[in-house]
């Protein structure tokens, strides 16, 4: 990433992005999917295996003020490296291995030639369930949104 | 400096047997000051450090221990690259501020300028981890101290004159001080502040 | 005199497994997954993640199968795993502001940009045992509002931006910080034992991971005349905040994801003092999950700590930092109070002896008296 520009930062953000909030299970059963098409399992050596720790996350007083440290969550990061050289990271919410080593094949493999492939087959069916999930939430609340009846009090 | 990740190399092998494994030969290390212990793992070390000296890296820093490097370690990308991916410790221009320094021993700065914890709390001080020519337990000094029934010989070649001089001479204000952990390939011999140096065979 | 007390092993292993056994309970009834705990009893799930201060559902469900459901035991034996990983980092400052919103209520404007949303909750719940649920049966309001939410997938939440920068606008509320101020790296009480005064930051790290039954009792407390707390709740917001973190090896902010969270901001009124004009203060609270009882106590108790930066008077123990933040941890103070289980033989004997001394010295000193007088009487 050493000369990377924005577009391509903003790009990898992106597709890390929905890895790491993928549901475990759907990204397994994408990722079979994208097997068959790749051909073979891709060639990797670990930089580091997957480990699981936990990361301290931090708030800031009054919403928007100093930051303080709330309370740690939970976090599993792994890094590996494909034969043709490029490395794939991953930083997982959880304790799963098998999501975070998916999720740095995946971030390797979008770096290079099979990165159309990947986008199709794993990011996009990804991103549009997470996106459903989010407008499900979204409607849900609004639901529960007040409408106040205010008696006219004859002020006009 | 960014993190150059072509030149990243594996770490430990299995990260918590072998930091365990690590942990325990430095306790043995610092428990017996002036015996020479071996390293296993890891199998490879980035740029100049030694084996030994990456292995103490790996088992002892992380993000909440800031972390001094001598002149060539920093300028170093492959090493830098790599502890900052492997450790994430922060890096410190000064001297003062770090829980840890890995240095060259040509080019210790004087000891004074390392944290030499205080009188409330003498264990916040620095831990020098310091890259030497040569360990074996020639009798070149005379260790003396807890976890030496009598004495003990060693020999650490490479070890600047003036260093040498003011490591002797802070043991007077104990126990403040530092620990010191030397490495040299795949050896690493650790001299904990509590130990008594003197220049010369028994 | 010291004796080592011995033995047991056998009793002790016995005991576990009779715990074991209880826990269990009745095996012709199925037995509870973790999995069943973490979706049917999410808010207990929560405060074991808040006490326990580790943010992992799963773990704090664990927890509480574990524990038979003490909240207590389930609380220790989160910390207690929380010790052996590893620390990987911190994260930005998560930004509750561009929080997906379930639920939003303001007790100080009626008519807030974004609305009043009411999310999932009890507030307005007859407080009636619903016996439908004994029976096995699904609530009845459960399936309508699955339906509801289905059928209306086009209704948009709008932005809600924080209700106290209303009063932000007309100067009458203090900032949370100084247009130039840069960021501070906060203090962090499990690396650094605490030591007082503690500054803000490090007393707000304190009360997310305390009790909240103290907490709510200590709030309540402030308001009851010992305080002089007048509160009124800014608002209150719950919902999922993206976390975000820059590793070193990429050198730019990524996405790790999603966690549930509760913030409340308090706000009381400050009469002023020489150097600041009359004008609201904050308090502030922030926790895990679904927790609302715990953010505004939270918040409230924030602000009873800020009154010596205030220039008020400590006069109560709601506003002394030492005697909230170092009895506010249930796991220090169950253990505590715990440990006067373990044997003390020993320095009970040495206390029962000193009594026993202490009886019949002032037996001997009235007899002494009565022989010194007896003469005299004889006389």
């Amino acid at each position: 990433m050493t000369a990377s520009t924005d577009q391509q930062v903003q790009a990898r953000q992106r597709w890390i992005s929905v890895l790491a909030k993928a549901d475990s299970e759907q990204l397994q059963q994408l990722w079979q999917q994208c097997l068959m098409q790749l051909g073979a399992a891709p060639d990797y050596q670990f930089i580091r295996k997957p480990e699981s720790g936990l990361t301290m996350l931090r708030g800031r007083i009054g919403g928007s003020g100093q930051p303080f440290n709330l309370g740690e969550m939970t976090l599993t990061r792994c890094a590996l490296r494909l034969e043709s050289g490029t490395l794939g990271v991953s930083y997982i919410q959880g304790r799963n291995h098998q999501h975070a080593l998916l999720a740095a094949l995946a971030d390797a493999l979008l770096q290079q030639d099979e990165h159309d492939l990947i986008q199709r087959q794993l990011i996009t069916p990804l991103a549009s369930q997470q996106r459903a999930d989010r407008e499900a939430r979204d409607s849900a609340s609004a639901d529960t949104k007040v409408d106040f009846f205010t008696l006219v009090r004859g002020e006009d | 400096m960014a993190v150059v990740s072509d030149q990243l190399i594996a770490g430990f092998s299995d990260p918590v047997q072998d930091s365990q494994t690590l942990f325990r030969t430095l306790l043995k290390a610092m428990s017996e000051p002036g015996l020479i212990r071996q390293i296993e793992q890891p199998e490879r070390a980035p740029g100049p450090l030694s084996l030994a000296g990456w292995a103490v890296a790996l088992g002892m820093l992380d993000a909440d221990t800031p972390l001094w490097l001598s002149r060539s370690l920093m300028q170093d990308s492959t090493l830098s690259s790599n502890l900052r991916f492997h450790c994430q410790s922060p890096l410190t221009a000064c001297a003062a501020e770090a829980d840890f320094a890995l240095a060259l021993a040509a080019e210790l700065p004087e000891l004074a300028s390392f944290n030499q914890g205080c009188a409330e709390y003498p264990d916040r001080s620095a831990t020098l981890i310091i890259q030497v020519e040569g360990i074996s337990d020639e009798p070149d000094w005379t260790l003396t101290g807890p976890g030496i029934e009598s004495e003990r010989g060693l020999t650490i070649r490479g070890l600047p004159q003036a260093f040498t001089e003011q490591l002797i001479a802070s043991r007077r204000r104990f126990p403040l001080g530092v620990d010191c952990i030397f490495v040299c390939a795949e050896q690493l011999v650790a001299l904990p502040r509590s130990t008594q140096i003197r220049i010369g065979g028994a | 005199m010291y004796v080592a007390v011995k033995g047991g092993e056998k009793a002790i292993d016995n005991a576990h497994a009779l715990m074991a056994k209880r826990r269990r309970g009745d095996t012709g009834i199925a037995e509870l997954s973790v999995e069943q705990i973490r979706q049917q009893l999410p808010l207990a799930v929560d405060r074991v993640m808040n006490e326990g201060s580790v943010y992992d559902p799963q773990l704090a469900a664990l927890a509480l199968k574990q524990a038979s459901g003490d909240a207590v035991e389930a609380i220790f034996l989160l910390r207690a795993y929380r010790t052996t990983l590893p620390r990987i980092g911190y994260s930005e400052p998560l930004d509750t502001e561009a929080m997906q919103i379930e639920r939003r209520v303001s007790g100080t404007f009626k008519d807030l940009p974004g609305g009043q949303i009411l999310g999932p909750t009890y507030d307005y719940t007859h407080r009636l045992l619903d016996f439908s649920l004994l029976a096995d049966a699904q609530a009845e309001g459960a399936e309508e509002a699955a339906e509801s939410a289905d059928s209306k997938l086009a209704v948009e939440v709008e932005a809600c931006p924080r209700v106290l920068e209303l009063l932000n606008k007309e100067g009458l509320i203090e900032n949370s910080r100084q247009p130039d101020e840069a960021d501070q790296v906060p203090g962090d009480l499990t690396r650094q034992p605490i030591s007082y005064p503690a500054d803000r930051a490090l007393r707000l790290q304190n009360l997310a991971r305390g009790d909240e039954g103290f907490l709510l009792s200590l709030s309540y407390a402030s308001m009851r005349g010992y305080g002089d707390s007048h509160p009124f709740a800014g608002e209150m917001r719950c919902g999922r905040v993206t976390v975000e973190l820059v590793p070193e090896e990429l050198g730019f902010p990524i996405e790790v994801g999603e966690v549930q969270l509760t913030e409340c901001e308090m706000v009381n009124q400050f009469h002023g003092s020489k150097e600041q004009p009359p004008q609201f203060t904050r308090g502030y609270g922030l926790v895990f999950g679904y927790s609302e009882r715990k953010a505004m106590s939270m918040a409230l108790i924030d602000r009873s700590l800020r009154c010596e930066e205030l220039g008020e008077q400590v006069l109560y123990p709601n506003q002394d930092q030492e005697f909230v933040l170092s009895h506010s941890d249930c796991v220090s103070a169950n253990g505590f109070v715990s440990h006067l289980k373990l044997p003390h033989y020993v320095d009970f004997q040495s206390e029962l002896e000193m009594i026993r001394r202490l009886r019949s010295e002032s037996v001997e000193v009235q007899s002494g008296d009565n022989a010194t007088e007896q003469p005299e009487a004889e006389a």
